[in-house]
């Protein structure tokens, strides 16, 4: 089958056509993933890290790090009181693998009901399909790590330097339930969070971003719902071209055998099945186009507006602590008792609320940079390749209409 | 008459099993027919050149520019089914459709015909149609399917305006639409007396025969059912490779034809799918618009929601399209094809008939040569005379046979062309529908685009 490179080449710049970029103004350390491996149940990513940082022992080294290795150091951030005021960059998600591998299996199974030709267009397909998801996963893992290298406090974390350096497995495991929840500022059921939220009405910046934040996540969420919804469509309508393709072509081939005098008219269903063809490519890039820059766009915002959340949940938390302090402070006042020793509770719960909050302003305000300027480039980029599709898709028809036509 | 019409809906279901034509056993006139048919069956006139199908309503709005083909077709003859209407209330509600004809043809009483008619007068016609030619070869168009889920909706309606916006009614309109024009299309039916009737008289009588699932009608579906068995047994020694061959091509015909409606219908209902979903998230992200605080940004959200409404609206008129232009069309030719193979069984059975008459002889023959061999010539005269009208007979069978084969061949060699002809447009219709969606698709995102490089 031919695939015209003209349409279908362009993944040179998929790289750079990632759902969310990371500014890298800063050199001093710059990580990649120079390589996946996809083994039966995992994947393995080659993390590569070049780095002027004094603090490494190189300055230019790989390691092989999986999934889960990749959860431990999102979840070692998270568990850091030092990191309580940062935006931590949501972990990636799992690969899944599953469905396209179900399809694979499905396929072996109906091997037999298919022609050659049709078996090898399904296979190739589905290997697409595995590449993209594969794509993608790689892409997130990377843009993950690329987040924290470029982040002035993050990237000195001792952990992350073990991520990246230490040579061999982690040993890491997933946190069962009861760790899930005893780690450090989990500790407080559902509703007393709300409380807390409740209470925290004492700073407009924070008041608002509070509001904002719990609204968008919302309206996020049900975007992100939404238009995978639409994607998934997409590339059925995709795949019924093709299958309206084959049904064609085996049609032109019964055709065939009927009659000489219908030549013709066989020949534009050929000519059809192939243009067809070239169409469920378009529409089926059109789709995987959209999943990439809109729909993961908005996923990624939604899991960036939860570590959002996240910071406010925690700055609630600090002020929590503070104000029980105080409270304290005025029992011991009133007591007469412990009054030093409260008062320097007092003093440092302030101290890490105040950081906390400023730290916070400064990250929640640089996240509202960051997330205008993707989604700026994303929805550029998502309507100039919807117009490239579109206008490919209308030179295809163009040309196999007038051949219609001519018949 | 209250339930009549759901009665009439209820009896299609069982229609299927109705292939056999039930020579000696249904008492209705049109099967009386059927005897004298074979005398004008002899005159019936050199079939004419191969005819350019009359474009349907919907595929001239889409596809104006090839429309000029219609001067090369033989029957001048156009049929418009407009106007659905319902008459009545509850129970005895039905819809009627206004029925426009235009022709030239000097055998219609003027150039501009209108009348209302029915679902069961179309299926009244149908009957007709199907007594008078199925059993002489002709391929009869298949009448559109009944709808118990339909006329319960139309039952259920409100109004007028209500029950004409129903989509089964769009769907009924476009296919009696097509179902017209195909007989008008054949040289031959176009000139029936119950065609013309149905096209020029004010009141048709009421065709009483497509109502109820009376007494008769329950005994002639379990007949239906016997003859079924007895089809199967019959087994033809075939002589003529031609019927051979065709009848292998019709069969992965169908195979194929069947695989690509299905292809169609699965991409319409994705693309339904898709359009709701679209549509679903044009509010998402208008939504997600307004949260923003970002003012560009939010702006951007609104037209982007913007361009997914209108994306919204291309997808479901494509898929309409799809629908009413390929799919339908698609499933027209799957029960043309369901007929053509009656039509086969017809042959078969007169071929019986050719070879019983031919047995018939052979054993009076037999027993000719028994009386001579045993000198008992004193019958002999009256078996001889036996013979000969047996022989006759055989004669008949055999002329009524190859004639029969020869109309078969004709009418499947008009199925070809009109095939080749209706799929070129099918196709056609697919592809410039596709283009003009993306088109639209092409206008929707430029619009967006400058919003989108307005963010800043």
């Amino acid at each position: 089958m031919d695939d015209s490179p003209d349409l279908l080449a362009d993944d040179a710049d998929r790289k750079g056509q990632r759902s969310v970029s990371v500014d890298l103004t800063d050199n001093s350390l710059l990580v990649d993933i120079s390589d996946a491996l996809s083994e039966k149940d995992k994947v393995k990513f080659t993390v590569h890290t070049k780095t002027t940082m004094k603090e490494f022992k190189g300055n230019e080294f790989s390691v092989v790090r999986q999934h889960e290795e990749f959860v431990w150091l999102h979840d070692s951030y998270v568990d850091d009181e030092r990191y309580a005021g940062l935006l931590i960059p949501p972990s990636p998600m799992r690969p899944d693998f599953e469905a396209s591998r179900e399809k694979l299996a499905k396929l072996s199974e109906g091997e037999g009901s298919m022609t050659k030709e049709e078996f090898s267009r399904m296979k190739q397909e589905l290997e697409a399909e595995y590449l993209a998801i594969f794509k993608k996963t790689v892409a997130m893992h990377e843009i993950f790590l690329c987040r924290l290298a470029s982040h002035p406090t993050l990237k000195n974390s001792h952990n992350f330097r073990v991520f990246l350096e230490y040579d061999k497995e982690l040993n890491v495991r997933g946190k069962n339930k009861k760790e899930k929840i005893t780690g450090f500022f989990r500790n407080i059921t559902k509703t007393a969070d709300e409380t807390l939220l409740l209470r925290a009405k004492n700073d407009e910046f924070f008041e608002h971003e509070k509001s904002f934040m719990s609204e968008y996540h919302t309206r996020i969420k049900d975007a992100t719902t939404k238009i995978d919804k639409v994607t998934q469509n997409h590339k059925k309508c995709a795949n019924d071209y093709s299958q309206i393709a084959m049904a064609l072509q085996s049609l032109a081939t019964v055709e065939n055998s009927i009659a000489m005098s219908h030549r013709k008219g066989l020949d534009s269903l050929l000519k059809v099945h192939e243009s067809l063809e070239k169409g469920r490519k378009l529409e089926a890039r059109a789709a995987s186009d959209m999943d990439l820059k809109l729909a993961d766009l908005l996923r990624y915002y939604f899991r960036d507006t939860q570590a959002c959340k996240d910071l406010l949940y925690r700055r609630a938390r600090t002020l929590a602590n503070y104000e029980n302090a105080n409270k304290e402070l005025d029992k011991a006042r009133s007591r007469g008792k412990n009054v030093p020793q409260a008062e320097s509770q007092q003093k440092t719960a302030r101290e890490k609320f105040e950081v906390l909050s400023e730290v916070g302003k400064q990250e929640l305000t640089e996240f509202k940079g960051r997330r205008v300027t993707a989604f700026r480039k994303n929805l550029i980029e998502l309507g100039e390749l919807q117009l490239k599709h579109s206008k490919a898709m209308v030179q295809v028809l163009k040309g196999c209409i007038s051949t219609v036509e001519q018949m | 008459d209250d339930e009549e019409d759901v009665a009439a809906e209820e009896q299609s279901k069982i229609e299927p099993a109705e292939t056999e034509i039930s020579l000696d056993y249904d008492p209705e006139p049109a099967q009386v027919e059927k005897e004298e048919e074979v005398a004008p069956k002899i005159e019936e006139p050199v079939k004419e050149l191969p005819k350019i199908p009359e474009r349907l309503k919907e595929d001239v709005e889409i596809d104006l520019a090839s429309s000029s083909q219609t001067e090369d077709k033989v029957n001048d003859i156009t049929i418009l089914v407009s106007d659905p209407h319902k008459v009545g209330d509850g129970m005895n509600a039905y819809m009627s459709y206004v029925v426009r004809t235009k022709t030239s043809m000097a055998i219609f009483k003027h150039a501009e015909l209108t009348v209302d008619r029915r679902f069961s007068d179309f299926l009244g016609l149908h009957e007709k149609l199907l007594a008078k030619h199925r059993h002489a070869g002709r391929l009869v168009p298949p009448a559109p399917e009944k709808s118990i889920v339909g006329m319960t909706l139309i039952k259920m309606s409100k109004t007028d305006e209500e029950a004409s916006s129903i989509d089964f009614v769009e769907k009924r309109r476009a296919a009696l639409e097509r179902y017209l024009n195909r007989i008008a299309r054949h040289s031959l039916m176009v000139q029936d007396q119950d065609f013309k009737d149905f096209l020029e008289q004010e009141e048709l009588p009421q065709a009483t025969n497509t109502r109820a699932l009376s007494g008769a009608g329950v005994m002639r579906l379990v007949k239906n059912v016997e003859g079924a068995f007895s089809k199967i047994t019959i087994k033809m020694t075939e002589e003529d490779s031609w019927f051979e061959e065709k009848q292998q091509q019709i069969e992965s015909l169908e195979q194929q034809l069947k695989r690509l409606h299905g292809a169609f219908e699965s991409l319409v209902h994705h693309r339904k799918e898709l359009a709701v979903n679209t549509a679903l998230f044009a509010k998402s992200s208008a939504t997600l618009g307004n949260a923003e605080e970002h003012t560009a940004l939010s702006r951007a959200l609104a037209q982007l929601s913007d361009a997914f409404e209108k994306i919204e609206t291309v997808h479901q008129e494509q898929s309409n399209t799809d629908y009413y232009a390929v799919a339908e069309t698609l499933a027209d030719y799957l029960r043309i094809i369901a007929e053509l193979k009656e039509i086969f069984l017809v042959r078969v059975k007169s071929w019986q008939n050719w070879q019983n008459a031919e047995q018939n002889v052979q054993r009076k023959k037999e027993t000719e040569a028994k009386m001579q061999a045993s000198g008992r010539t004193d019958k002999i005269a009256v078996i001889q005379a036996d013979i000969k009208e047996l022989e006759t007979r055989v004669q008949t069978c055999k002329s009524d046979f190859d004639e029969l084969s020869a109309t078969i061949k004709k009418e499947i060699q008009s199925f070809e062309q009109d095939r080749v002809v209706d799929f070129r447009q099918l196709v056609l219709i697919f592809l410039k529908n596709l283009m003009k969606s993306q088109e639209q698709n092409i206008k929707n995102w430029e619009g967006f685009m400058p919003e989108a490089r307005a963010i800043a």
